[in-house]
C-alpha cells in the first residue's frame, strides 16, 4: 500500500534520500529505525504529503501524497513528535475533528482516554506534554484510519502509559490497517513491532519481518543488536 | 467524496475554524467599534469648533472606506495565520480539507464577510449617533457620495489588492508577516512614488531650478511642473492607473495574488 | 510479559499458554483468549499471536472452531509436554550438559540432588 521507487529528495542543496525505495504492505507494525538526522522524520512526511520528492515516485494508498487530497487525508492520521493542539478540550477537540474521519468513533476514543487517564473536559493548555500526547494517540487510533504514522510515540510518556500504550494499539490492529511508528525507544516497542525498515544514509537498507526471521534464527532478534550490525555491515 | 470542494466539508472547516478563532473575531468588532466611536469623536467636537464651515458637508462615507481597507487587511492575514508557523502549518496541511477550501473560507471572512461587518456597524454607529449631530446643527450637510468613497477603483485596489498581498504575505513570510508586508508596501510605495520618480526627475532635468511633483497619493492628478531657464513646463504625467488600463489594477492583480497564495498553499511544504 | 532474546517471541508466547494448561487453568476443551485478546493482555502485535495459534495447531495443543474461536485439545497438555521436551533435549538440554562437564560434576551426584529437590522434606 506503500510504494516509494528511487525517490531523491534534500533540505536546500543538502542530499537526504539518495535513490530511496521502499515498500510497506497493510496489517503490520512497522518499526522505522534510524540514526539521528537519517530522516526518518522527513520519511513519514512524505508518506504524509508534507513534503514532496525531487523526483522519483511515492505512491500511498493509490494515491500520490503531495496532492494532498481529502480523500486521501482522511484515510491517514500523522501523530507528531510534538503535536499541535488547539486551545480545547479533549472531548471538543472530538467534537470538532473527529468529523472529518469517516470512520471516526467517539465511544472508542473517550473509553481510550479513559485507559491513558487523560481527562477529557480538562483544557490541553492545562495538560503536560504526555497528557497531551496520549490525547492525540487516542484521537488518532478511534479515527480507524486504514494508515496511522507516529513519530515517537512513546516520546513523554511514562513508564504505566507506554505499556497502555502497547495493549491498545495491539488491540487495534486488524489486517487492514497499518501503522509505521518512527522511533530511537526500541526497548517500548519490540513486542509489538512485527517489521523492521532501517533508514541508512539516504536509503532502505534493511527491511524485514521480524518473526520469519525469529524462525530463521530460533531466537527473537534483538532489535538494538540488529541495528547495530546493519549499520556496520552496510 | 469531491476532492475540491465539498459543501458539507466546507461546512464543517467552517465550524472548526470560528470555533477556535471566536474570540479574536470578537476583538476585532470590538477594536473597529472603538476606531469608529473615536472618529465619530473627532467629527463631533470638528463641528462644534471654530473650524467648522457650514458649507462643506460631513462626510461619513469616509470612515466606511477607511475602515474597510485595514479591517480586510488585518483579517486576511489573521486568517491565513495557521501558515507563518510550522507545528500549525503541519496540523493545517494535515487535516482532510482541500487547499482550495482553507483559501475559500480565508477570502471570504476576509473581504466579503468583514466588509459587510464593517457596514453593519458603521450603519448601526452613524444611525445612533447622527440624530444628535442633526440637533445641535439643523443645517448640517451630510456627504452623501457614497460612490466617491466606496465604489470607486481606487478602493478596490486598497482593499482587493491588499488583502490579496496580506494573504500571499501570511502564506509566504512567515511570522509577524503582517508587519513585513507593511513594511514593503510602505519601502515600495516610496521607492515607486517618491524617490524613485525624483531621482528620475532629477537626472532627466538637470538644469532645473525647481522641479514639483505632487504627493504620492494615487488619487492625486500627477501633475508635473518644472521650472527652467527655457521656461515653466507643467503637464499631466499619464500613468496606468487610467481608463482601460485601471482593469489590470482592479480586478487582474488581485486575482493574481489570489492565485499565486493559493498555489503557495496547494505547494506549501513543511 | 517480560520477552527474552533466547527463542522467538512466537514460542515465548506458545510456552506461555502451555503453562496455563500445565497449571490446569485451562483444561480441555476449555476456550482460550482469542487473538486479539491475548495481543492486548501481552502488548503483543497480533500477527505474533496468531503465529503462535497456528504452531500450536499444528501441535495440536489447541484447535479452532469456526466462528468460535480457539479451545484447548483433548491431548494439549500431553502434546505440549512433547514439544516442551522436544526443545529442552534440543536446546537447554545440550548448554547443561556442558556446564557438567566442564565443572567436571559426576552425573550420580546430580541424581541426588534431583531426588532432594523432588522431595524437598527429606533430609
Amino acid at each position: 500500500m506503500i510504494q516509494f521507487k528511487n525517490v531523491q529528495f534534500g533540505y536546500n542543496s543538502q542530499k537526504l534520500f539518495v535513490d530511496l525505495s521502499l515498500h510497506v504492505e497493510a496489517g503490520h507494525i512497522y518499526g522505522l529505525l534510524g540514526e539521528n538526522g537519517a530522516g526518518k522524520t522527513t520519511l513519514l512526511k512524505m508518506i504524509a504529503g508534507l513534503v514532496f520528492p525531487k523526483s522519483g515516485h511515492c505512491s500511498v494508498l493509490n494515491y500520490e501524497p503531495r496532492h494532498r487530497k481529502p480523500s486521501f487525508m482522511s484515510q491517514l492520521y500523522f501523530v507528531s513528535d510534538e503535536p499541535y493542539l488547539p486551545n480545547a478540550t479533549a472531548r471538543k477537540y472530538a467534537d470538532t475533528y473527529g468529523v472529518f474521519y469517516e470512520n471516526f468513533d467517539l465511544a472508542l476514543y473517550l473509553n481510550y482516554l479513559h485507559e491513558f487517564q487523560v481527562e477529557p473536559d480538562q483544557k490541553f493548555e492545562r495538560m503536560s506534554f504526555g497528557q497531551r500526547k496520549k490525547a492525540v494517540i487516542s484521537f488518532a487510533l478511534a479515527a480507524n484510519t486504514p494508515l496511522i504514522l507516529m513519530d515517537e510515540p512513546t516520546n513523554g510518556l511514562d513508564i504505566p502509559s507506554k505499556s497502555i500504550f502497547r495493549k491498545l494499539v495491539a488491540g487495534a490492529m486488524s489486517e487492514n490497517r497499518t501503522i509505521i511508528i518512527s522511533t530511537h525507544q526500541v526497548r517500548d516497542l519490540d513486542s509489538l513491532i512485527d517489521w523492521v525498515i532501517l533508514l541508512h544514509q539516504g536509503k532502505i537498507i534493511y527491511q524485514e519481518d521480524l518473526n520469519v526471521l525469529a524462525e530463521e534464527a530460533t531466537a527473537q532478534p534483538n532489535l538494538e543488536t540488529l541495528f547495530q550490525e546493519v549499520i556496520s555491515n552496510y | 467524496m469531491k476532492d475540491t470542494f465539498d459543501l458539507r466539508r466546507f461546512g464543517l472547516y467552517a465550524r472548526k475554524e470560528f470555533s477556535e478563532n471566536w474570540k479574536a473575531y470578537a476583538l476585532s468588532l470590538v477594536g473597529l467599534s472603538a476606531i469608529m466611536g473615536y472618529n465619530i469623536y473627532q467629527d463631533w467636537n470638528y463641528v462644534h469648533s471654530n473650524l467648522y464651515d457650514k458649507k462643506y458637508p460631513l462626510e461619513i462615507y469616509s470612515y466606511l472606506a477607511i475602515a474597510m481597507g485595514p479591517m480586510t487587511w488585518i483579517a486576511s492575514s489573521y486568517l491565513l495565520k495557521s501558515f507563518s508557523n510550522r507545528q500549525q502549518t503541519f496540523a493545517t496541511l494535515t487535516l482532510p480539507v482541500s487547499s482550495f477550501e482553507q483559501f475559500l473560507y480565508a477570502w471570504m471572512i476576509a473581504v466579503p464577510f468583514a466588509t459587510f461587518i464593517c457596514y453593519v456597524l458603521w450603519k448601526i454607529a452613524w444611525s445612533v449617533f447622527l440624530p444628535y449631530f442633526l440637533n445641535d446643527i439643523p443645517n448640517l450637510l451630510i456627504g452623501n457620495d457614497s460612490n466617491y468613497w466606496t465604489g470607486n477603483p481606487y478602493v478596490s485596489v486598497f482593499f482587493l489588492g491588499g488583502s490579496a498581498i496580506f494573504m500571499w504575505g501570511a502564506v509566504t513570510l512567515g511570522r509577524l508577516n503582517f508587519l513585513k508586508v507593511l513594511g514593503i508596501l510602505i519601502t515600495v510605495g516610496l521607492l515607486l512614488f517618491e524617490w524613485g520618480p525624483n531621482r528620475l526627475l532629477k537626472a532627466t532635468f538637470p538644469n532645473a531650478y525647481h522641479i514639483r511633483k505632487p504627493a504620492p497619493a494615487p488619487w492625486i492628478p500627477q501633475i508635473v511642473t518644472i521650472e527652467s531657464s527655457k521656461g515653466v513646463f507643467s503637464n499631466d504625467i499619464h500613468s496606468t492607473f487610467e481608463e482601460v488600463y485601471q482593469f489590470w489594477w482592479v480586478l487582474c492583480v488581485p486575482l493574481l495574488l489570489y492565485t499565486i497564495t493559493y498555489l503557495k498553499i496547494k505547494e506549501k511544504e513543511v | 510479559m517480560q520477552f527474552h532474546n533466547q527463542t522467538a517471541i512466537y514460542l515465548q508466547i506458545a510456552e506461555y499458554i502451555g503453562e496455563q494448561i500445565l497449571a490446569q487453568n485451562w483444561k480441555p476443551d476449555d476456550k482460550v483468549p482469542s487473538i486479539r485478546e491475548l495481543a492486548v493482555q501481552l502488548e503483543v502485535n497480533p500477527n505474533t499471536v496468531q503465529r503462535t495459534y497456528d504452531f500450536l495447531q499444528t501441535r495440536e495443543v489447541i484447535y479452532t472452531k469456526r466462528g468460535l474461536g480457539y479451545f484447548v485439545t483433548l491431548n494439549g497438555e500431553t502434546n505440549y509436554l512433547n514439544w516442551r521436551r522436544e526443545q529442552f533435549m534440543t536446546n537447554e538440554l545440550p548448554l547443561f550438559f556442558k556446564q557438567v562437564s566442564m565443572l567436571r560434576l559426576d552425573f550420580e551426584q546430580l541424581k541426588a540432588q534431583y531426588e532432594a529437590f523432588l522431595n524437598p522434606t527429606q533430609v
